[in-house]
């Protein structure tokens, strides 16, 4: 099989899993809304509400049209999950605009911080999201057979990507818990693996993580920070990050440093937007959209 | 006018009394994601204002936790007085792979 072929449709029966992604990066018409027969989430992420500069002056406005979209989907998705960055400087303000914005979601929504919602403390971060259940901000819940497990990989002192020995304990216990044949998703915010260790795209401690997935039958890994798609696979555990609803980043290592990109007007929602990702009892389905596709 | 006269008397009591925080007699500028310069040679009771010139936003965060910016946006700054000798490592919270150092001696002569 081309290399071109293997990247724009795969089908792995073996561990479940079947992406739908284009080679160019994001979306494809792919395989359009099939039967609802099992559970659907949406993935949407780096939202950097509070960010005003030429690569994205209205990420309000790119935000509601993600959420628009999402709103439109005729099957509504179990949950949408946020996987960190909502707020560009952790301002009070900014989690006000994004949580009220969030609340307009029909499905319900599950947070994570980014390290730009941790500014000098996650003081702002836990006033609008934090809850007594997960005072750390980790936590896992069960639906429709599936383990979702949300880490927080951004709150350590002087390490972005790093979990931390007591995030460690608890995802060891919590996995333990778990049947060999139950699928995982895991969500943190910067990258499980090390993509791009020179840019701080990696969690440092990330491998032990991985160590604990090791065995279970199917495993998806979905994180954001890099605000673009990159796919990859360790075994039985498929990495996906996720686009950025506000502006998108240089592939690693193709700029001098990470950062906005900025792209000509026309072309910005073409490379910004969401995901679907549904687990039915068959190959689960990841697909890409941008709000260009709307 | 109460107002007025408080905010007077204030004023007033500020040009009088002798500022805790001198101005700026040094700037760090933090450009293409490196603070510079580095190390900061200064003195005790000197005050270092730091000015962001990065599209990105950073911060100027000790590495001992005595001090902290939080976010400063692009053309953000802050200044920090220094009140006791010795070295300090600093670091951007954001980008945690950006270091630099300000280095405190004793009183200036």
């Amino acid at each position: 099989m081309r290399r071109k072929d293997f990247i724009e449709h795969v089908s792995w029966t073996g561990a479940g899993i079947a992406w739908t992604l284009s080679a160019s990066g994001l979306m494809t018409a792919g395989a359009e809304a099939r039967a609802a027969t099992g559970l659907t989430f949406v993935q949407i992420s780096d939202s950097h509400i509070g960010f005003t500069r030429p690569e994205n002056p209205d990420v309000t406005g790119t935000l509601q049209k993600t959420i628009d979209d999402i709103n439109a989907m005729p099957v509504q998705p179990a949950f949408v999950v946020h996987t960190g960055d909502l707020t560009h400087l952790s301002k009070p303000a900014q989690f006000d605009t994004v949580k009220t914005m969030l609340g307009t979601l029909k499905a319900p929504v599950v947070v994570m911080p980014g390290e730009h919602d941790v500014i000098g403390s996650p003081d702002a971060y836990n006033a609008a999201f934090g809850t007594k259940e997960a005072p750390d901000g980790w936590h896992s819940f069960d639906r429709n057979g599936v383990h979702f497990v949300v880490l927080v990989n951004v709150f350590n002192f002087e390490i972005d990507g790093k979990l931390g020995a007591d995030q460690l304990d608890w995802v060891k216990k919590d996995l333990a818990a778990q049947k060999t044949s139950t699928p995982i998703v895991v969500f943190g915010h910067v990258p499980l693996y090390a993509l791009f260790p020179q840019w701080g795209w990696t969690t440092e401690d990330g491998a032990a993580v991985l160590a604990q997935l090791q065995r279970f039958d199917a495993v998806t890994v979905l994180n954001g920070h890099i605000h673009q798609i990159i796919q990859h696979t360790e075994g039985n555990i498929r990495f996906a990050t996720a686009a950025s609803t506000a502006y998108p980043q240089p592939a690693p290592g193709t700029a001098d440093k990470p950062g906005p990109l900025l792209v000509p007007a026309p072309a910005l929602l073409g490379v910004i937007g969401y995901r679907s990702i549904e687990l039915a009892s068959g190959p689960a389905i990841v697909q890409d959209r941008s709000l260009a596709a709307g | 006018m109460n107002a007025l006269l408080v905010a007077a008397v204030a004023a007033a009591t500020a040009l009088a009394s002798p500022s805790p925080a001198s101005p700026p007699a040094y700037v760090v500028h933090i450009k293409d994601f490196a603070y510079a310069p580095t190390p900061l040679k200064i003195h005790t009771g000197e005050t270092v204002r730091f000015i962001n010139d990065d599209e990105e936003p950073h911060t100027v965060t000790a590495t001992d936790k005595s001090f902290d910016s939080t976010a400063l946006d692009t053309n953000g700054d802050w200044t920090h007085t220094f009140t006791k000798p010795g070295t300090f490592s600093y670091f951007c919270e954001l980008h945690p792979y950006m270091k630099a150092t300000v280095i405190v001696t004793g009183d200036k002569q």
